[in-house]
């Protein structure tokens, strides 16, 4: 259909959350093989077609709220409604105006450094991460699937009638209403016919679109994190092997595996050459260059045991020292990946919880009218869990960043680095040191993403609902 | 092109002048306005019309002493002119201290040394001039409609009752105006004076936020080889030569700037430090006060309907309030922010290229940086979002509650 765009990095990796964003109806223009004017017109002219339907269909469902707000009940299930699907115009208009910030992010995984001694473990965590993420996408696609079909069958069970409260004898009478899954005003009559097909069929796409647009998003997020966490697995593992090597630097240490590894792995037994540059073998970042000469390792660093007690070739010791560096870098990125999420999404998750909490206050103060099992309370149900269930979904995966990241400390410790040359032990110290604070992603700096948050929100909602429950 | 020398003190110019144009404090040193016995003879009118105005409050609330509706509408205003009034004499009093700390803003620390700390000291004057400006705006339109709505409920024929004692009888018509002139400037000019010192303490709090960026920019460049300059030459033995001569330069002067850094953030702690403990009895008042204030209106908006002139009033009122406490609370938590990345940014810099022996003194360095920077309210209350946040969470909560038992 089109040519396989070259991509690279977290790209790669999400591209099939990238392509149901594009379809979807996002404001996603970047990362097609073809990129020719037509193209690019079309695919805005999609996506603006999708925005406007979705809008106008929003402001239908406003226009209904607007109507009946003088009847309690109404009033508080369309405010419901109007809220819950406030996340995905909010994600909508978020995405369009922050893509650049999108687009950094996505970006920030394009250069990666590598040694030739972790390969092998970093492509392990990296195809862990793939597969979770794969999973998360279809998890999160089969919930969406799954809560608009049993929303639609939800509609054709009980009365489709509105309550509204007569002025005259103060009893709530019903009017007869369209059976349709959401309760929004048009312009054309719905109660039968054409014009009841048109809506209803209307009303699945916008379920399915919106839901779809909010969901994906946080999909991406929560990808994210997941690529994060996983390559701080990746840090955490080869801290062991990395201490052996440099331990092996500076004191007499038996036969390790990794010693033989080392002389057995290499292809060409080239010493560097005092003219020959030519060492892209086994580094490649530039400012390795500075370590190949005069074999003392470091830039700075004098040791005054021109010797090692091992006798490892020079070339061992510069693949030792550049893999401490290559540690130190890999958890840099790291760092810089996560910051660069939260400058991204933080804002849209402000906006998402300030939307959830006050659905789900009402939803706390729908949920005491519940008298049985019937259509009221399984909507009123289904919405507290989707609702519930949008917001557990970032904070698990916030709150497992904050756990690996603090938990490199522990890695660091459990290596045997007291048998580390002073450079091991300084760099264990700094790593300790800085992975005390563990990474978080942050609200626009309101909250800190974590189960924390999760259980407050939940608690709040239950004791609103154990207060007004009393108050009744 | 030479750039012109930045100074620290841009951020603070139109703070100071604004003070002392309006009288409230003496012209310090960052202020171009230049009339020395124009200020001083200003100081005096608004010391001496400040307190005859809250005398006059406190008089009227002895007297009506029995009626709580007349208590609480007089409390309104007197406590929020207390407020100011404690501000304006924590900054008169504490001039010196002032000083000080504007000398320490001038020193070598905290001077920009690159073109990145321009920058950053720009947007930073920007936002704190901004901020000023959207105060003074709001507070010119507060004021004009606190004069509107008395002579608009006068005119409806409605019973219009200053919260100020009077010697006088005031529901006659040109005392009624006069009465009413002068109670809207005096509230007038407290409300610029208020947030004009809002704005002053909260821009040292943002003040010290950019100090730290600086900071970690500093911290980031630690080390870096790119900064080195080496004569390129063909000989592979002599470009080693250069680069490893101007390494050991290099470190000799890793030593130095960290040193730099390190007594740059000291200084920063006690400016935050001083700065807190200047104002620390007035914010506590000025918090105790907002606390008061949005449970009182929470308490009377419960019963009002939506479309009353009352209802509005006191909306925008609790709608002042929660603008001023938001402002702090977000200087405060970005400081806090900000001082908690230092230890990434240290991180950051190249320290995989030094000795350990340099290696060690930065990480007595990160120990000490891991403890953030929270400024803090009566010693217990943290500025930040969170503490923003529960305010509204418990005022929401108690409206809630209310509405129910109504």
């Amino acid at each position: 259909m089109m040519t396989k765009v070259k991509t690279q990095g977290l790209v790669t990796d999400l591209m099939p959350c990238i392509r149901l964003l594009q379809a979807a109806g996002h404001f996603l223009f970047n990362y097609h093989a073809d990129t020719s004017g037509m193209n690019m017109l079309l695919r805005k002219i999609y996506s603006s077609a999708h925005a406007v339907l979705i809008v106008v269909h929003y402001i239908c469902m406003g226009i209904n709220m607007a109507q009946y707000k003088d009847e309690v009940n109404e009033l508080t299930a369309n405010t419901i409604t109007v809220l819950f699907f406030a996340h995905s115009i909010i994600k909508l208009a978020f995405f369009a105006f922050n893509s650049k910030s999108f687009y950094r992010t996505l970006a920030v995984w394009n250069q990666s450094n590598s040694h030739p001694l972790f390969t092998e473990s970093d492509a392990r965590y990296h195809q862990i991460s793939l597969s979770k993420m794969r999973r998360l996408l279809y998890f999160i696609c089969g919930m969406t699937v799954f809560s608009v079909i049993s929303w639609v069958t939800l509609t054709f069970f009980g009365e489709s009638v509105r309550m509204i409260a007569s002025k005259e004898t103060n009893e709530t009478l019903t009017e007869p209403a369209p059976r349709l899954p959401l309760k929004a005003w048009y312009p054309f009559k719905t109660m039968s016919g054409g014009g009841y097909v048109f809506a209803f069929i209307y009303q699945i796409y916008f379920l399915l679109f919106s839901m779809a647009l909010a969901n994906l998003l946080d999909v991406i997020f929560c990808s994210w994190l997941i690529f994060a966490c996983e390559q701080l697995q990746h840090l955490k593992a080869i801290m062991k092997p990395l201490m052996e090597l440099s331990a092996a630097l500076d004191t007499y240490r038996p036969n390790t595996a990794e010693l033989f590894r080392v002389s057995s792995t290499d292809k060409t037994e080239k010493v560097p050459d005092a003219v020959d540059m030519d060492i892209r073998g086994i580094y490649s970042t530039q400012q390795d260059f500075g370590m190949t000469l005069r074999g003392a390792g470091g830039k700075l660093q004098n040791f005054n045991a021109e010797n090692n007690p091992n006798g490892l070739t020079a070339k061992q010791e510069m693949l030792a020292r550049s893999a401490i560096k290559y540690w130190v870098e890999r958890h840099k990125h790291v760092v810089r990946l996560v910051a660069s999420i939260g400058d991204t999404y933080g804002t849209a998750l402000l906006f998402h919880m300030l939307v959830s909490t006050i659905t789900l206050t009402l939803l706390a103060y729908q949920a005491t009218k519940i008298n049985g099992i019937n259509v009221y309370a399984f909507s009123t149900i289904g919405y507290l869990v989707y609702t519930l269930g949008q917001v557990f979904h970032f904070c698990i995966f916030g709150n497992r960043l904050i756990e690996e990241s603090s938990s490199v400390m522990e890695a660091a410790y459990s290596c045997q680095w007291y048998d580390g040359s002073e450079e091991a032990k300084t760099f264990v110290q700094i790593v300790c040191q800085q992975c005390q604070k563990a990474m978080t992603i942050s609200g626009a700096k309101f909250f800190n993403v974590s189960l924390d948050l999760f259980a407050s929100v939940l608690g709040a909602v239950v004791t609103y609902f154990m207060v007004l429950i009393q108050l009744k | 092109m030479e750039p012109k020398t930045y100074t620290t003190l841009e951020a603070f110019k139109p703070h100071f002048n604004a003070l002392a144009r309006g009288g409230y404090l003496k012209i310090m040193k960052p202020t171009s306005f230049k009339k020395p016995y124009f200020n001083a003879f200003c100081r005096v009118l608004v010391w001496f019309f400040v307190v005859l105005y809250n005398l006059q409050h406190l008089i009227l609330v002895i007297q009506v002493r029995r009626s709580t509706e007349r208590i609480v509408d007089i409390l309104f205003i007197l406590l929020t002119t207390l407020n100011t009034f404690g501000k304006q004499l924590a900054f008169n009093l504490r001039v010196h201290r002032i000083d000080k700390i504007i000398d320490v803003m001038n020193g070598v620390y905290f001077a920009a040394t690159n073109r990145y700390h321009v920058d950053i000291m720009k947007e930073n004057a920007l936002a704190m001039y901004r901020i000023l400006r959207l105060y003074h705006v709001a507070i010119f339109t507060c004021g004009i409609l606190w004069t509107i709505f008395p002579l608009v409920n006068r005119a409806l024929g409605e019973n219009v009752q200053f919260t100020a004692y009077f010697p006088f009888d005031t529901a006659e018509s040109p005392t009624f105006e006069i009465v009413l002139a002068y109670m809207s400037i005096l509230i007038t000019l407290q409300a610029y004076g208020n947030v004009t010192m809002d704005c002053t303490i909260v821009a040292f709090y943002s003040q010290a936020k950019t100090q730290i960026k600086m900071l970690r920019y500093d911290l980031e460049q630690l080390g870096k080889i790119d900064n080195i300059e080496t004569k390129f030459t063909e000989n592979i033995f002599e470009r080693s030569s250069h680069i490893w001569k101007a390494l050991k330069d290099e470190k000799i002067k890793i030593h130095s700037k960290l040193v730099f850094c390190v007594e740059h953030y000291r200084q920063i702690v006690w400016f935050v430090k001083e700065v807190e403990s200047i104002f620390g009895e007035a914010m506590t008042v000025q918090f105790f006060v907002m606390a008061w204030v949005i449970c009182m209106t929470v308490y009377k908006i419960v019963g009002l309907s939506i479309y009353s002139a009352e209802f509005v009033s006191m909306g925008v009122y609790l709608g002042c309030m929660l603008a001023q406490l938001f402002i702090y609370c977000y200087y405060g938590t970005q400081l806090k922010v900000e001082s908690e990345s230092v230890n990434t940014s240290l991180y950051c810099s190249n320290w995989l290229s030094s000795l350990p022996k340099v290696r060690r003194q930065m990480l007595i360095m990160m120990q000490y940086c891991s403890k953030p920077l929270t400024p803090r309210t009566a010693y217990v209350i943290p500025m930040s979002l969170e503490t923003y946040i529960s305010v509204l969470k418990s005022s929401y909560s108690l409206f809630t509650l209310l509405n129910q038992k109504h």
